[in-house]
Parts: C-alpha cells; sequence; structure tokens
C-alpha cells in the first residue's frame, strides 16, 4: 500500500499514464489518417454517382444543370434544374436534415408544378430498417406546398416506431419546397 | 509471450512453461468456449442491440458477423500485444481508442469497398464501437493472454457471433419473410418474427437449444469419467 501511494504521488507515474494514452492516441490517429486517405476517393466517387441515380430517380430522362439555390431556405446543399429538351420539368433538390441519428441528406425531385415527383435518401444514420426507408419515401410523391404528418395535422402517415426520422424527412421535403417555390418566384434569375 | 498466469478462464493455467501438447489443449478449448461454451450470444448475452437489429436476414448477419470478427481479432491481438505497457488504472480508455480505430477502418474500408453491404447495416457498423463482446474480450481474455491465444479467441468469439447471427438471421428471413437470401421460398410469413419481439422469441429458442445441447455433452462427460 505504502509503495502504491509513493508510485501514486510521483511524476513518473502520471507521466506513464499520460504518456501512454498520448501515444496510443497519436498512433491510431495517424493510422486513420492513412486509411482515410486511402478510401477518401472512392467514398466521394461513389456518392457522387449515388447522388446522380439519385436525381435520374426523381426526375427521369432529364439533363441537370446546377442553379444557384435560394439563400432564404436552409438546409439546401444543391439545387439542380431538371430539363428535358428545352422545357423545365422540375427539380431536385439536395436537403439535409436532422434526423434520430444526426444529419440525413436527402435527394428531393419537385416538378414544375410544383408538386414532389420522389424522395430518396443518400445518407444517413437511422436506426431504421432500409426497407422501411422505402416505406416512408413512398407516401411523399404528389404532395406539394407544405407536408406534414398526419400525428401533426397533416395527411402523411408515420412510420410507427420512427416518428423522429418521419418528422425529419418531412422538413426536409418542406425545405426542398419551400426552395423551389423561392426560386420559382424570384423570377427569371439569368 | 505465452505465459498467462492471470487467466481468469475456467482453464487450469499451468505454472510450468507450456508443452506443445498442453498449448494444443487450450487452442481447442478457447475454440470450443467462443463457438459454443461461451458464445457470445447464446451464453454471455452480449451485444443483444446488434444482435436483434441486424438478424432479420441472412446477408445483413453475415456481414455484420464477420464486420465484427475483423475488428474482434485485430483489437484482441493489440491489446494482449499493449498489455503490459498500458497503466491499468487507464486502461479501458486506451481498449477504446483502440477499438474505435479498428471499427472507423472497417466502416471506412466497406464505404468504400463494398458499399451495398455499408447501406444496408447503415449506423450499425460504428455501433460495433459500442459492441460489448469486444470490449468484454478485450477486458476478460486479451489484457490476461499471450497474442496467439488473443488471435485464436477473436477467431472463435467473432465466429461464435456469426454462426449465432446467422442462426437467428436464416429463422427469421425464412419464417419471417418467407425467403431465403431474398429469394421468396414460402407463400405464408409471420410477421412478428421479423419484428424485434421475434427476435427475441427465435433468441429464447436457440439459448434453450444451446444449453440443452450443453447440458447433453456434460451428463455423457461426466457418465464417461466415472465409468
Amino acid at each position: 500500500m505504502e509503495t502504491a501511494e509513493k508510485k501514486r504521488s510521483s511524476g513518473a507515474y502520471y507521466a506513464r499514464i499520460v504518456g501512454t494514452l498520448a501515444a496510443i492516441t497519436t498512433i491510431v490517429a495517424v493510422l486513420l489518417a492513412l486509411v482515410n486517405l486511402i478510401t477518401a476517393p472512392t467514398i466521394a466517387r461513389l456518392a457522387a454517382e449515388k447522388k446522380a441515380r439519385a436525381m435520374e430517380e426523381v426526375m427521369p430522362g432529364c439533363a441537370f444543370t446546377p442553379e444557384t439555390p435560394p439563400q432564404d431556405v436552409d438546409g439546401i446543399l444543391d439545387f439542380q434544374l431538371a430539363k428535358a429538351g428545352e422545357e423545365t420539368k422540375g427539380y431536385c433538390v439536395q436537403v439535409e436534415t436532422n434526423g434520430f441519428g444526426g444529419a440525413m441528406q436527402l435527394m428531393v425531385g419537385v416538378d414544375a408544378e410544383g408538386q414532389v415527383t420522389g424522395v430518396t435518401i443518400l445518407s444517413h444514420g437511422e436506426t431504421l430498417n432500409t426497407d422501411k426507408h422505402g416505406e416512408l419515401l413512398a407516401r411523399y410523391p404528389g404532395s406539394s406546398g407544405q407536408v406534414q404528418l398526419a400525428k401533426d395535422g397533416g395527411d402523411i402517415e408515420a412510420i410507427s416506431g420512427a416518428t423522429v426520422t418521419s418528422r425529419a424527412v418531412t422538413r426536409g421535403v418542406n425545405s426542398a419546397l419551400a426552395a423551389v417555390q423561392a426560386y420559382t418566384e424570384g423570377g427569371d434569375r439569368a | 509471450m505465452t505465459e498467462n498466469k492471470t487467466a481468469q478462464q475456467a482453464v487450469q493455467t499451468p505454472e510450468a512453461p507450456e508443452t506443445q501438447a498442453k498449448k494444443q489443449g487450450r487452442i481447442k478449448e478457447i475454440v470450443l468456449n467462443g463457438l459454443i461454451l461461451q458464445n457470445p450470444i447464446l451464453v454471455l448475452f452480449l451485444g443483444m442491440c446488434a444482435t436483434m437489429a441486424v438478424s432479420t436476414s441472412l446477408v445483413n448477419a453475415v456481414g455484420m458477423g464477420l464486420s465484427t470478427t475483423a475488428v474482434l481479432i485485430c483489437s484482441n491481438v493489440v491489446i494482449s500485444l499493449l498489455r503490459k505497457l498500458i497503466p491499468k488504472e487507464v486502461r479501458i480508455a486506451c481498449y477504446v481508442v483502440v477499438i474505435a480505430a479498428f471499427v472507423t477502418i472497417v466502416d471506412l474500408l466497406l464505404k468504400a469497398f463494398l458499399p451495398s453491404l455499408s447501406d444496408a447495416l447503415g449506423i450499425f457498423i460504428p455501433l460495433i464501437v459500442v459492441n460489448c463482446i469486444i470490449l468484454g474480450r478485450a477486458e476478460a481474455f486479451a489484457s490476461k493472454n499471450g497474442p496467439l491465444y488473443a488471435a485464436v479467441d477473436g477467431v472463435s468469439m467473432g465466429l461464435g457471433f456469426t454462426l449465432a447471427l446467422c442462426a437467428m438471421g436464416l429463422i427469421r428471413e425464412l419464417l419471417g419473410g418467407g425467403a431465403i437470401l431474398g429469394h421468396q421460398v414460402l407463400p405464408e410469413k409471420a410477421i412478428l418474427l421479423a419484428a424485434p419481439c421475434g427476435g427475441f422469441l427465435v433468441l429464447g429458442c436457440l439459448v434453450a437449444l444451446t444449453q440443452y445441447l450443453k447440458a447433453r455433452v456434460a451428463n455423457k462427460k461426466k457418465g464417461g469419467d466415472e465409468a
């Protein structure tokens, strides 16, 4: 006991503890930086491919041109004009919303009349089963203006046991709809 | 490196340097422990959250099981190598850093090279960090045994986890979804089994089966010894 007490009060004892922890965390940080260096380009490429697939899914057969997103709507990451030939078919809006497990990115397609054509998830940290996501997302196409969950007075049924996720997607869709509205009301910006 | 004076397993730890035969016997014991006798899911009840969440289909079960196994082997070996360097006051912090590092590596690699599996497992890959099987084995085994035994323990515990997950995944996918590996084989489905409560029911049945088999083996052994 005595020696343990002495040991505990000595500087070498603390130096050893701090040193070990510092050494381990430093090695781990270097290792992770290396792995990140190797995987980052591939992950970025896959994310870009996923985004392209998502835009094709919500706005099939269109050519996309990026536009500056309206400033007054929060959470808009990307705003793309979807054109078939010369005619503007609609818009693809990439939005970020806050789900049950942190940030969630959605791709929302809105047609020229302001109706949702489709919603897909680009990235998420939800604990909800992947099939259930599809079930939820299929409830949005066709709605316009402002969407709301049935339990909040709207007409979209939430997935039971996943109210937070359902609300998050609803918020994301609303941001996208608001962005499109702001864009179209902003008139013909050249 | 192979001394294990502090091993608190049910194993008799030899005082003298181990002979080849003893070493083999010990390895066999570790393997049996991981696969059946101390199976992390069916006997130790570790990592239940991930078990319930990803055992809804066989593919997810295999993916989750093997990812966990990879992390478990790496963390067991590293922790075993570092066991004499790490002061015991900060050992848990050190283990968590090492485990989190390997989980992040697995997560990044899956995202880059197996994106479909990464999408299917989603948040449950990063959550391997808090899977108590990994920290549990680090504390109960790797910190008290040499790297060879720790690696064997990682493999057998990991495979025990994978096998139990697969058994649950197979049963739940077949009876709850009427499919095997996504191919529809049964016309009827018992949706209850795909729901979380079904997971507990399947788990209960598997645990009972394991106990039955264990008891039978033990009885046989006892009888054999007495005879």
